[in-house]
């Protein structure tokens, strides 16, 4: 993923995941890692949950949530985002 | 026919919802009710969007957005989740005194922990003096208890007859026998007395202020012990991290964590004066027993059948 499009991701997650209340990272979304593991993070399997529905509900858009199933890791996440940018 | 969904979802062994359990519930539900049993969320979670109840273990608010028929959730927990306080349905939780003792004992047994300076990394395998450092007397300590609900209570019963005095910090405005109670418009002075400090506060506007404003750290005494039983997100790990880093005599005895299991590269694996208890306070021989007393008495309203 090219570096401004990621930023763009970042900024765009970082203001989802400040309106969810159930979600506490350890270290920002604009700075991690992109291979930081979730669970790392502060994201757990239901967090990873909460943080799926709290995306498509911000590009307002359905799809099922074992989609989350597979996010491992937050660049899986910034992935996920991109398709609808 | 209606449908009750138990979300028996924890990865625990001891925390999987015995059988009995589950039969108690059908047999008190009568037979308009079917059960449908939800084991984990990598699997079909369908049935979320089908109950007109749900009794289980918290999950995200949006699994039930598409559900019209749900009338009421009950979570197997002491708290209501944050995210769940706004939501658009009845939703109750286990009474807190089923686990209030446990709890408190647990949050005991860790403040003597680190009290009687147990090495926290060291092999009690071996029969050698460095396991230990060399003990505080609880007599000569103040303890400090932040939350006067039913564990903080609890403690301060444990701790009165043990500890040189007992001080809580509270909303609260009645007076204890025993004990000097402090509102937060003197937390300052609550926090710089402590020797010993139990967390045993929800996470709430309040807690957040006292505790993430930035000035709690400077507060507190360079060798305080502090025993967290309320939430991992109380305090911001990082802060807490530096303020033990910092002053290696100070000890952080926690049974919660944010995430829960907490990652081996958590920072507060990095410090010797951390300890971390799974979250177990609440796991004691015969609680399900009293969660099954509990949820009876929910299911067996009328209004909720």
């Amino acid at each position: 993923m090219n570096h401004e499009v990621e930023q763009v991701v970042r900024v765009k997650l970082n203001e989802i995941i400040s309106g969810i209340d159930d979600i506490y990272l350890s270290t920002s979304v604009l700075s991690a890692d992109s291979n930081a593991e979730l669970p790392d993070l502060g994201i757990d399997s239901l967090g990873r949950i909460t943080l799926f529905y709290g995306i498509i509900d911000y590009f307002k858009v359905t799809e099922d949530e074992t989609r989350a199933s597979d996010w491992k890791k937050l660049g899986d996440v910034f992935t996920f985002m991109k398709t609808y940018l | 026919m209606k449908n009750l969904v138990l979300l028996d979802t924890s990865s625990q062994p001891f925390w999987k919802m015995p059988e009995s359990f589950k039969t108690k519930i059908q047999e008190a539900l009568g037979p308009e009710w079917a059960i449908i049993t939800i084991s984990g969320f990598g699997g079909d979670v369908s049935g979320l969007k089908l109950a007109d109840a749900i009794i289980g273990f918290p999950f995200p608010l949006p699994l039930i957005r598409e559900n019209k028929n749900l009338k009421w959730v009950h979570f197997l927990t002491a708290q209501v989740p944050v995210s769940w306080q706004k939501a658009p349905v009845e939703v109750t939780v286990t009474n807190s005194s089923v686990s209030t003792s446990a709890v408190a004992e647990h949050g005991l047994y860790l403040a003597l922990k680190g009290i009687r300076r147990e090495s926290f990394l060291a092999n009690h395998h071996e029969w050698s003096l460095s396991n230990y450092g060399i003990a505080r007397s609880t007599q000569a300590l103040k303890v400090g208890i932040v939350g006067l609900g039913k564990i903080g209570s609890k403690l301060c019963d444990f701790t009165k007859p043990l500890f040189k005095e007992v001080h809580v910090l509270t909303h609260r405005t009645e007076a204890l026998e025993g004990v000097t109670v402090y509102g937060h418009a003197d937390q300052s002075k609550f926090f710089g007395e402590i020797d010993v400090l139990f967390l045993c506060t929800n996470l709430n506007p309040q807690s957040e202020k006292t505790f993430k404003s930035g000035q709690f750290f400077g507060l507190l005494k360079k060798d305080i012990v502090i025993v967290n039983i309320a939430r991992g997100e109380l305090l911001n790990e990082a802060e807490l991290h530096d303020f033990l880093a910092e002053n290696t005599e100070s000890l952080y005895l926690t049974d919660v964590t944010t995430p829960e299991p907490y990652p081996i590269k958590g920072i507060l694996n990095d410090l010797e004066n951390v300890f971390i208890s799974p979250h177990v306070g609440a796991r004691f021989h015969g609680i399900w027993k009293e969660l099954e007393g509990e949820v009876l008495l929910k299911v067996k309203t009328p209004e909720n059948l």
